[in-house]
């Protein structure tokens, strides 16, 4: 004969109901540091961390893309290729960081990105008539971007863009570029609050209208 | 760089605010002066971007948008805050597109009018609709999850003994519905989500009908899906309850094999192979190792002929909980099919910047991959370090111990114990779970004749004999779900580690301790965002278990580092 030892599993009958009634609780920036995790998995060549990964990016991360390529490059990017091997290569390039300090990682990853996307964008721009996408008339046509705000004006903000401070084109690339939402661009450059983030965002966007004025008064 | 003058300025810092929350900028009323019109014209010009991209809105109506959770057809479905109900809700929000205006509109409100007349565990809960302008709002209970369709990407196909305990759960889902008289319409894996806790929810009554306000027509061209679309209804025939019944057979063989029974990209194409009767892929093809008894309730369900499946859900349920009550449900789960394995070795790399590491001397050093992830690719070097373990939950009936399955159930009176055997002196810790995050450390305690590290080579029953009295565990109550996380390494934990297993609550013989939620520390570490977190609250409804995904298997496995499985055993108490 054994002994029992009674062990309570569980504790209160379950009801269906009170049970799954979502529990309130405040609004909390999403993500930011899971990632971390993810990319690390994903740094161990973990298969599984990538695939969440490119579940959680690809659908952002193809959208800045998307507005950033010319339409020669978006069947590229349709076939999920472009963004795919862009993440892949990005995360799995990633030197080691301290964990401690999840701003240092973020910066990092934000500029490794933002110059992958521009390199995409600019390999696509390079492949002039001579170029293996000759056939294709559109290759040079411009990407949304560019069509939005004229060819000219796209060149004063890219450049812009390039010359303002790492968190202020991080804001602009999250809110406007991949439009996340204030609460997720709070998560994403670690201010404190939505309304935060929304004032880094305004702040960031007069930097930027002020960067891109710089550039046009010379040639006036 | 300092910030000039102008980037303090009220009136353009209000046009900058105007322009990242997605407004339109009325410019009749901007103020200019020379000073800041060629940064106004820039700031014009950034505006054309900001539209051009729609960024996700700040508020809809009443309720202030948190994020994006999806996009589906007809809309796009944000999470959103209820400050009023102190709530984050879900937010479906239909835009109709140019034509067809006003049958978009009906449409989402169709939509929440069926929802709101099912209040039922597995069906997503409605709280409200709502309509601005041209728009309609459709506020839900928020599932914090993932949609089936994500998960059978992700992680691969679903065990049978999963694949039925989300069956059953489905149908109840689906009895309700076809109780209220209301047919679904579009059951697929797009459209169920799989809480964190384990519940499954029936969501998007885009296609539903209310059979109640009209019979259902005839439609040449039905709403819904055309793979998980019955043959009769592609074919023109009205919809039934019967049709529903299809979907959930063909989501049942998607969650069990990541594929469908017909193969076809077009509506035409799948059509045709209806109508040729071509011969679909079979369950026992793609899946050998399924308990027969399961491939033919799939293939019921599925059926080609209408009166050939199951009547109703409830039915179809029965046959399924018939399985899920047979206590050894062969469910030879391969691993491989699996892939989601070994979360602890990256936690534990985050966990070192926090000071939880689990060697106390090693900072950064990473653990290489279990070859339990056998389907990607091996991790460079296994070999030195590897070592075989394997373990099983056991309950004891009349003399005999069954081996238990994910999935088995326990009832309160049941004895349970665990045994483990590796090929190297092991660290092992077993945590028990519920699905309301209260937790106990099982192993180990003092006064067991066992004590870590177990010795190579031998099968060690645990709890093992204590105070000199060989014990079983006794499940006391009932209550929904238990979940069992079992650690083993051949490396001790550091102290912090140790500390923080030795804090949970522990289980006496004879009594019964108090429940106690897993200290959020321990989860926070263990999951491996240890100190990075600023508030480190667990989440409602974020379990331990659910950071740990892999399966307990019932072979032996080859592992590197730190090995970590789970068993989910159902504890209804019915
Ligand atoms: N209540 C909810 N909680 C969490 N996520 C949801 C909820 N409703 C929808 N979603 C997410 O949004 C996606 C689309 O929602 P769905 O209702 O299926 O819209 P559609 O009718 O456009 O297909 C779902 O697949 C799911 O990922
Ligand atoms: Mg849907």
């Amino acid at each position: 004969m054994i002994g029992t030892a009674t062990v309570a599993l569980g504790g209160l009958p379950l009801m269906d109901d009170a049970d799954h009634r979502p529990a309130p609780r405040p609004v909390e920036p999403p993500d930011a540091v899971a990632t971390l995790d993810l990319v690390l998995k994903a740094r161990g060549g973990e298969q599984d961390a990538c695939d969440e990964l490119f579940a959680r990016y690809e659908a952002r991360l193809r959208r800045w893309a998307h507005g950033r390529l010319p339409p020669a490059a978006r069947g590229a990017l349709e076939t999920q290729d472009l963004v795919q091997e862009t993440l892949v290569r990005v995360f799995r390039q990633l030197p080691s960081f301290d964990p401690r300090h999840p701003r240092a990682f973020r910066d990092y990853v934000w500029t490794t990105l933002w110059n992958a996307i521009r390199d995409i964008a600019r390999k696509y721009k390079r492949r002039g008539p001579t170029g293996p996408l000759d056939t294709d008339v559109a290759a040079n046509g411009p990407s949304p971007l560019e069509e939005a705000m004229g060819r000219e004006a796209f060149a004063r903000y890219d450049a812009a863009m390039d010359r303002l401070r790492p968190e202020d084109r991080e804001a602009i690339v999250a809110r406007v570029e991949m439009g996340l939402s204030h609460v997720e661009v709070a998560a994403a450059l670690g201010k404190s609050s939505a309304a935060a983030a929304h004032m880094a965002v305004s702040r960031a966007l007069m930097r930027l209208a002020e960067e891109m004025a710089h550039d046009r008064k010379p040639r006036r | 760089m300092t910030a000039s003058p102008d980037a303090e300025d009220p009136r353009l810092l209000s046009v900058a605010s105007t322009i990242a929350r997605g407004h339109p900028v009325d410019w009749s009323t901007v103020p200019t002066d020379p000073e800041t019109t060629t940064i106004l014209e820039e700031l014009r010009q950034i505006e054309g971007v900001c539209q051009a991209s729609s960024p996700v809105p700040d508020a809809w109506g009443p309720f202030e948008i948190t994020g994006e959770l999806g996009h589906g057809s007809y809309g796009t479905v944000y999470s959103a805050m209820d400050h009023d109900l102190g709530l984050e809700i879900a937010l479906k929000v239909i835009r109709p597109g140019r034509d067809g205006e006003d049958h978009d509109i009906r449409r989402a409100l169709n939509e929440a009018r069926l929802l709101a007349q099912i209040n039922h565990a597995n069906v997503v809960r409605v709280y409200s609709a709502e309509r601005i302008g041209r728009e309609v709002g459709i506020a839900m209970e928020l599932v914090r999850g993932r949609t089936l369709h994500w998960l059978v990407r992700a992680h691969g196909p679903f065990s049978a003994s999963e694949t039925i305990l989300i069956g059953q759960e489905l149908c109840r889902a689906v009895a309700a519905v076809h109780g209220a008289r209301l047919l679904h319409g579009d059951i697929k894996a797009n459209n169920v989500m799989r809480a964190h806790g384990g519940r499954t929810v029936l969501m998007d009554f885009g296609a539903g009908h209310d059979l109640k306000s009209s019979p259902e027509r005839a439609h040449r061209r039905a709403a819904g899906t055309p793979i998980y679309l019955a043959p009769e209804v592609l074919a023109g025939a009205p919809r039934t309850t019967a049709s529903d019944i299809y979907s959930l057979g063909i989501l049942l063989f998607h969650l069990a094999t990541g594929t469908y029974p017909v193969n076809g990209h077009t509506r035409d194409d799948i059509e045709r192979q209806h109508e040729a009767h071509a011969p679909r892929r079979l369950l026992r093809d793609v899946r050998p190792d399924l308990p027969e008894a399961f491939i033919r309730v799939v293939e019921r369900a599925s059926a080609e002929r209408p009166e050939d499946r199951y009547q109703t859900a409830g039915e179809l349920e029965t046959a399924l909980h018939r399985m899920s009550q047979d206590d050894v449900v062969p469910d030879p789960v391969p691993t491989p099919l699996r892939r989601w394995a070994l979360p602890l070795a990256a936690a534990l790399v985050m966990a070192a910047g926090a000071g939880y590491h689990w060697w106390p001397s090693s900072p950064g050093a990473v653990p290489a991959p279990t070859s339990a992830a056998a389907v990607t690719p091996p991790p460079p070097a296994v070999g030195a370090d590897s070592y075989d373990v394997e373990a099983a939950f056991y309950r004891h009936q009349g003399g005999k111990a069954v081996r238990l399955q994910s999935g088995a159930r326990i009832a309160p009176g049941d004895e349970l114990s665990f045994e483990i055997q590796s090929s190297v002196p092991t660290y092992v810790y077993v945590v028990n779970e519920d699905d309301r995050g209260e937790a106990y450390l099982l192993f180990p305690l003092p006064g067991q004749q066992l004590a870590n590290p177990l010795p190579p080579g031998a099968r060690h029953a645990i709890p093992g004999v204590v105070n000199g009295e060989r014990i079983n565990w006794q499940v006391s109550s009932a209550g929904g779900r238990e979940h069992f996380v079992v650690f083993a390494s051949p490396e001790p934990p550091s102290p912090a580690f140790e500390r923080m297993f030795q804090s949970l609550p522990q289980p006496t013989p004879g009594a019964a301790p108090a429940p106690q939620p897993l200290p959020g520390e321990l989860a926070t570490a263990l999951r491996g965002v240890g100190g990075l977190k600023k508030a480190p609250a667990r989440p409602a409804g974020e379990l331990m278990s659910h950071a740990f995904t892999a399966p307990l298997p019932d072979t032996r496995e080859t592992a590197r580092g730190v090995w970590v499985r789970q068993l989910t055993l159902e504890n209804p108490g019915k």
